[in-house]
């Protein structure tokens, strides 16, 4: 009894110190499909060891294919329980925002998937009995609606800034770069019926302006406005909006500015300097006007150190400078006073601090 | 021996006191003095008086019956004397950059070990000059911790001068 | 491939952000009077100026220290006997090569060489120290090149007072000095 209790025991020990390999269809697939496989395995058939060269190098046949065919993303409606229908409803639930089921379909529809959609049902013969809308229409509304507010709300709220410079923030703002930003992670992607995937940044952007038209078709304006204020102004948050602005001559600015004013003439003075015979030479340079700082900046030689000053100056005029005060979102934002007419900032040709400061809008 | 017995008895040492056989005179050796040569009539008088001594109008006023020693006046007054104030120590040395004795400067004894002590310290410092040969490592400039009596640094360990150094001002 | 939502890796600045960096990055030179000042706590408070410690960006793998100009090392001063007893010691490499110098001695051959050792190991056995100590400049009196004096933007302050000798003084500062006590009457002043 007891040699046969021994016995058993030393085999259920050899089971477990060599791992008995037994081929099988798991095993077969984990293989082809890239997971880690079993290089040295001991086969308890023939009791032969050794390694399976082959499957190095069916791995890196596989790794080149890979390659060769780029990355590869699978539309996640390609699976078997999307519910494109559930999707769009969860959409507008998710952001709360009360859409119209038609429009917000509309919106997701490209002109390009349209027609994909128009020669396939051609090619397959199905007599096209559904009309379907693209969103050109609904992107082009969005847009104006966008163009429009975001420049009246940035002119109510940076009375001091020049057109010139409203214009550059609003050009910031609505780049494609920063609306195909937002939509992407408002959710748009696997929404979007467009006869490419992963859909590019045009049909991102264009899908984020319909949107906005579908908004403001299904409540009003003001409703759209806000959406706008939400999610697209609010990039503007914690950016420098003085550097959107490319000024070519600042100095030049700043002295026909002072001169419109009656001020005495911009006088560039050296503040301090580290290093100045060296390559890491740091020069701090000022700026007076009538025996007052009205701006000071550094910079790796005089000239640059100059320029920054000059740009230090205009920003104060501007109320652009870095302890400025946020733009107002949220509850603020709500409240804000936005005029609905097109009044444009002082251009920076006739700007003065007094003309700004009889610019303030109320409503 | 018999002299130095001697200058115990006597209660003040005049002139002199660095040594003990100056104040041996057959004449009293007085202070620096003015002839004064005055004509009466047909008598002459030559006269020396004695004069003020120069240090008098720059005395510190320390009218204060408790303090009979200077230095300890100073310390009563809350005055550290440090062995870089040079001006106050060169007070108490002679032409020869040696210490003048107790019953001149009036020092009790305490103060004059100590005052001592800095005289040292400033004269190895190079703060005072000194009548003596320098040794070759004593070329360089040298700085004393005033808590620590001079006596003390001949010691060769340095565990001592850790604690030397400066609050930074 | 359509990734484009990435940010881009090279972030580029704008020209203010640049320069407020180059501003904040600026190597100061301080200028330090070794004159009757003990060399090894000298370089105690020296090095915080070398690695930028003295910093509030200060990190110790960034590269922000300031330069020092050391003058008058020659006039250093050591407490006491410490001249004598502090001994800098040397190996060839052959047998019977070592060899030990006092620090008077040292201090005869070479003025600066003193503070370069304190400096040299206050700095601290880093990966910078090799980046730090070029930037440090050690005169052995008070003439320095115009180059270097251009540049000096600060001071560093002394540890200990700088005294005066005797000799320093006028005749008159040490007569009208005050006094603490009088000559006896009849004192000849010797």
């Amino acid at each position: 009894m007891a040699v046969c209790m021994r016995s058993m025991k030393s085999a259920r020990g050899l089971s477990i110190f060599f791992r008995v390999f037994q081929p099988s269809l798991f095993q077969a697939s984990s293989i082809l499909s890239g997971f880690t496989p079993q290089y040295v395995y001991l086969d308890a058939a023939n009791q032969r060891r050794g390694m399976r060269y082959w499957v190095h190098k069916a791995l890196k046949n596989f790794k080149r294919r890979r390659d060769e065919e780029g990355p590869f993303e699978a539309p996640r409606s390609a699976r078997y329980e999307w519910n494109y229908n559930a999707e769009i409803f969860a959409f507008a639930s998710r952001l709360r925002e009360p859409f119209n089921e038609d429009l917000l379909r509309r919106a997701f529809t490209l002109r390009s998937y349209v027609n994909k959609e128009t020669v396939r049902r051609e090619e397959l013969e199905i007599p096209s009995e559904i009309q379907m809308e693209d969103n050109e229409e609904l992107a082009s509304r969005g847009y104006a609606l966008v163009s429009s507010y975001v420049k009246r709300y940035l002119r109510t709220v940076l009375r001091f800034v020049p057109e010139e410079g409203i214009q550059a923030i609003h050009d910031y703002t609505t780049k494609s770069e920063v609306v195909a930003n937002v939509a992407s992670h408002i959710g748009v992607k696997d929404l979007i019926l467009s006869a490419e995937y992963p859909p590019n940044e045009a049909s991102h952007v264009k899908t984020f302006f319909a949107l906005v038209g579908a908004l403001e078709a299904s409540q009003n304006t003001k409703h759209a406005e806000l959406f706008v204020q939400d999610f697209l102004l609010t990039q503007l948050a914690d950016k420098d909006l003085f550097e959107m602005w490319e000024l070519k001559n600042p100095m030049g600015l700043l002295a026909s500015i002072l001169k419109r004013e009656g001020r005495g003439e911009p006088e560039v003075r050296l503040l301090r300097q580290a290093g100045p015979d060296t390559i890491l030479a740091v020069f701090w340079v000022g700026i007076y006007s009538d025996q007052i700082l009205i701006g000071q900046g550094p910079g790796e030689s005089l000239e640059i150190a100059e320029e920054m000053a000059a740009r230090d100056a205009l920003r104060r005029l501007f109320h652009l400078e870095d302890s400025a005060s946020p733009l107002p979102f949220g509850k603020q934002g709500q409240d804000l006073p936005v005029p609905h007419a097109d009044k444009p900032n002082l251009p920076a040709t006739k700007w003065t601090s007094l003309e700004a400061t009889k610019n303030v809008v109320s409503c | 021996m018999a002299l130095k017995a001697l200058s115990r008895l006597l209660p003040i040492r005049t002139p002199g006191a660095s040594s003990y056989f100056r104040w041996i005179h057959t004449s009293s050796a007085v202070g620096v003095k003015e002839v004064k040569v005055t004509e009466e009539g047909d008598m002459t008088i030559i006269e020396g008086s004695i004069q003020d001594s120069k240090r008098k109008p720059f005395l510190l006023k320390m009218d204060d019956p408790y303090h009979a020693c200077p230095m300890c006046a100073l310390e009563g007054r809350g005055i550290k004397v440090r062995h870089t104030d040079v001006l106050i120590l060169q007070q108490f040395l002679n032409i020869k950059h040696e210490m003048l004795p107790r019953e001149i400067t009036g020092l009790c004894k305490r103060q004059h070990r100590r005052v001592l002590s800095l005289v040292l310290m400033a004269q190895n410092a190079g703060l005072l000059p000194v009548n003596k040969m320098k040794v070759k490592w004593e070329k360089w400039n040298r700085y004393y911790d005033e808590e620590t009596d001079i006596r003390d640094y001949k010691l060769k360990d340095l565990h001592h001068l850790k604690h030397m150094l400066p609050g930074e001002s | 491939m359509s990734l484009w939502y990435k940010p881009p890796k090279i972030f580029v600045k704008s020209p203010t952000k640049r320069v407020q960096q180059w501003a904040v990055f600026s190597r100061l030179w301080w200028l330090y009077d070794a004159k009757w000042q003990n060399p090894f706590y000298s370089a105690m408070k020296i090095q915080k100026y070398l690695l930028g410690s003295h910093k509030p960006i200060h990190h110790p793998l960034s590269d922000c220290g300031d330069h020092v100009v050391i003058i008058n090392t020659k006039e250093i001063a050591m407490p006491a006997e410490e001249w004598r007893y502090r001994v800098y010691f040397h190996h060839t490499g052959y047998p019977g090569g070592a060899s030990w110098t006092p620090a008077y001695e040292l201090h005869e051959k070479d003025p600066t060489m003193v503070m370069y050792k304190a400096v040299y190991r206050a700095v601290g056995n880093n990966l910078l120290r090799p980046e730090v100590m070029p930037r440090l400049h050690l005169f052995h009196d008070d003439v320095i090149s115009e180059e270097i004096l251009k540049n000096v933007t600060a001071q560093i302050r002394q540890l200990r007072p700088v005294p005066k000798r005797l000799e320093e003084y006028s005749e008159e500062e040490q007569e009208q000095f005050p006094k603490l006590f009088d000559w006896p009457k009849e004192y000849v002043i010797q």
